[in-house]
């Protein structure tokens, strides 16, 4: 029997130093990969286009509404939100992708947040924000922290 | 997870806020569901009730929570039948002080947004009274 994973499991942290902070509060998350493609025609293999794989590169998204983690009555100090990555716009980061259920596989991967926006509508709207972290190197399964 | 069902904190807060505000001189009470039988002709009714489970945000899941509030006016059908004047003013006093309420700390609950809505008015008559009808619906985002 096939095992679903709900998508509000799968949880995007980023690593503070110390600890995986959960991106908070998330309303979606996305990771996208792409693999770029080598081509090339010879004399060697006549009439047929050869393909290998080149480099792989990707991007991780994520949208979320905005909360405070920077006070300590809300309870919500091991979190990030806009106040956080506001704080780490540019920088490098360990993120990890993880459902947090048993025998499930989680991902690891450094990034750069390359995009980060706040959005504040009126009346009951709450503000949300959105950011983008641009991969580097390779994603692993692996904790490397 | 789902926390604690948001009803009776919610009736708690709106009873706190609106049982016994004085408007026109006269002091205003607050039943639930129904009234007594000894009640005066001029009062307040936490009607219905309704919840959703918002699954919108992965930090938890929050209430979408509404409830119905019936202002209840009576005068006689003889002689002066009155008018939805005091039905007008009491509503806007229940409006008022509800318009910021918190639930007790003890739920854990928290009141993320709240929204007022004023359905049409209801008039009703008996043999023997006309009744005049304000309503108002809370609704409330809860986490």
């Amino acid at each position: 029997m096939s095992t679903f994973i709900k998508g509000e499991d799968l949880i995007l942290y980023v690593h503070d130093g110390t600890i995986y902070r959960p991106l908070a509060c998330l309303t979606s998350n996305s990771l996208s990969q792409t693999q770029s493609i080598i081509e090339s025609q010879t004399k060697c293999d006549p009439g047929v286009t050869i393909k290998d794989a080149g480099t792989m590169s990707y991007d991780i998204s994520a949208e979320g509404q905005y909360i405070d983690t920077t006070t300590a009555i809300t309870g919500a100090l091991t979190k990030a939100s806009h106040d956080y990555l506001f704080t780490i716009l540019g920088t490098s980061v360990t993120w990890k992708l993880d459902s947090g259920l048993a025998g499930t596989v989680a991902y690891f991967g450094t990034a750069i947040i390359g995009d980060l926006s706040l959005d504040a509508g009126a009346g009951d709207e709450l503000a949300t924000f959105s950011c983008t972290l641009a991969g580097s190197g390779e994603i692993v399964t692996t904790d490397p922290v | 997870m789902i926390k604690a069902l948001p009803d009776k904190y919610i009736r708690k807060a709106i009873f706190t806020a609106v049982n016994g505000i004085v408007v026109n001189t006269k002091t205003i009470l607050c039943y639930d569901t129904k009234a007594t039988s000894q009640a005066k002709d001029n009062y307040i009714i936490l009607s219905t009730q309704s919840n959703e489970v918002d699954k919108s945000v992965k930090c938890g899941y929050r209430w979408e929570s509404s409830i119905l509030i019936d202002i209840i006016t009576r005068y006689s059908i003889s002689g002066n039948t009155g008018s939805r004047l005091l039905a007008d003013d009491i509503l806007d006093k229940v409006r008022e002080v509800t318009d910021n309420l918190t639930l007790d700390v003890a739920s854990g609950l928290t009141i993320v947004t709240q929204s007022q809505s004023f359905p049409n008015d209801l008039v009703s008559e008996t043999q023997n009274e006309i009744i005049y009808r304000k309503l108002m619906r809370i609704e409330f985002l809860i986490n």
